[in-house]
């Protein structure tokens, strides 16, 4: 294990680098008005600098990792809110599972055949 | 006892437990159905009701680990970056595919919950139902949907994905792992993801593409949409 200042410094420079794409995705949201986290704009900030620099500094790795590792537990504050709507849910909560089940079968299996289709396409047009 | 330290071990609890049942995963060979956060929520929503602690106490300590969703997602780029070398080959069919199964996660949610007869803050809490959940509560909180419901019907979605993926996708005859990842990417996220990895290691990496970019255009596509 690489450790000292230097493993620290890195370390730092991957939690910095993650705010700040974090901070710039949060003003941009704000200043044009969408409704939309602040995150997803940072995100796709830090993924255009990464295909721009073409690596993943040693620190931004790590960060990255053990954050990515963890995100389970970030989740449960938000999930133990329910709580609070259990009275307003419980009618509702078959046809919640319902959506859920039919969506999620129905997203995946229109999303395979729509690339297996684009695929064939490409391919067919490439031997043209 | 002050409110700070209610806080702190309310803090300490979440951690604890979700130590623990993250450890039990892994030690029982990361089965999706017992992903550790399931088990955490249900023995931290026991407690604040048998505590009668009310949800205010609960999210004034916790608040730090809700605050860090917003690094953990904007972190989702670094594998998303990894991923990317292999998506170039297949570049147009996979971003085809990713527009129309974005397109069908948001409207097969909201479609059907309509046709169910859900409507205000339930219908526009399952909008972001495909979409990794940190993402989906950022969504939710900004539409005016219920975060805590969206929270678990996309944990929930995302099991049941990566249950019957495999299935699924055998009986429609898609061998592709491409094909298979970035579907499971687009209808069950990051639980979705660490089943295809169980597929092949192609799947897998097609899958956490699929989920960073869903998660991306979802957001952008509702937050035009509801402006």
């Amino acid at each position: 294990m690489r450790s000292g200042l230097r493993g620290i410094g890195a370390g730092l420079a991957g939690v910095l680098a993650l705010l700040a794409c974090l901070a710039a995705g949060e003003v941009l949201v704000r200043g044009v008005g969408l409704p939309i986290p602040g995150a997803v704009p940072g995100m796709l900030l830090l993924y255009a600098i990464l295909l721009y620099r073409r690596r993943v500094g040693e620190g931004l790795a790590t960060v990255s990792a053990g954050l990515l590792g963890w995100l389970g537990l970030f989740f449960v504050p938000a999930g133990v809110g329910i709580v609070t709507y259990a009275e307003v849910l419980r009618p509702v909560a078959l046809e919640i599972v319902v959506v859920m089940v039919v969506s999620t079968m129905l997203t995946l299996t229109v999303t395979a055949l729509a690339m297996s289709l684009f695929m064939t396409l490409a391919a067919r047009r490439r031997s043209r | 006892m002050s409110g700070l330290l209610i806080g702190m071990a309310w803090l300490l609890t979440t951690v604890l437990v979700y130590a623990l049942c993250r450890a039990l995963h892994q030690r029982l060979g990361r089965p999706a159905w017992l992903l550790p956060v399931l088990p955490t929520l249900m023995v931290l929503i026991t407690l604040v009701v048998a505590l009668d602690a009310g949800m205010e106490a609960y999210a004034a300590g916790t608040w730090p680990l809700h605050f860090l969703l917003g690094p953990a997602t904007v972190a989702i780029a670094v594998p998303l970056f990894s991923a990317t070398a292999r998506l170039l080959p297949v570049l147009w069919p996979a971003l085809g595919a990713l527009l129309v199964g974005c397109a069908v996660g948001i409207g097969s949610a909201v479609g059907l919950a309509w046709l169910l007869g859900l409507s205000g803050d339930t219908l526009l809490s399952l909008a972001p139902r495909a979409v990794t959940t940190p993402i989906a509560i950022g969504i939710s909180e900004r539409i005016g949907g219920i975060p805590a419901l969206t929270a678990l019907v996309v944990i929930v979605s995302g099991v049941i994905g990566a249950v019957v993926a495999p299935p699924l996708l055998r009986a429609f005859g898609i061998r592709d792992p491409r094909v298979q990842g970035l579907a499971i990417g687009t209808a069950a996220h990051g639980i979705g993801t660490a089943q295809a990895f169980e597929l092949s290691p192609e799947a897998g990496a097609f899958a956490g593409l699929a989920m960073g970019l869903n998660g991306a255009l979802t957001a952008l596509l509702l937050g035009a949409l509801l402006v």
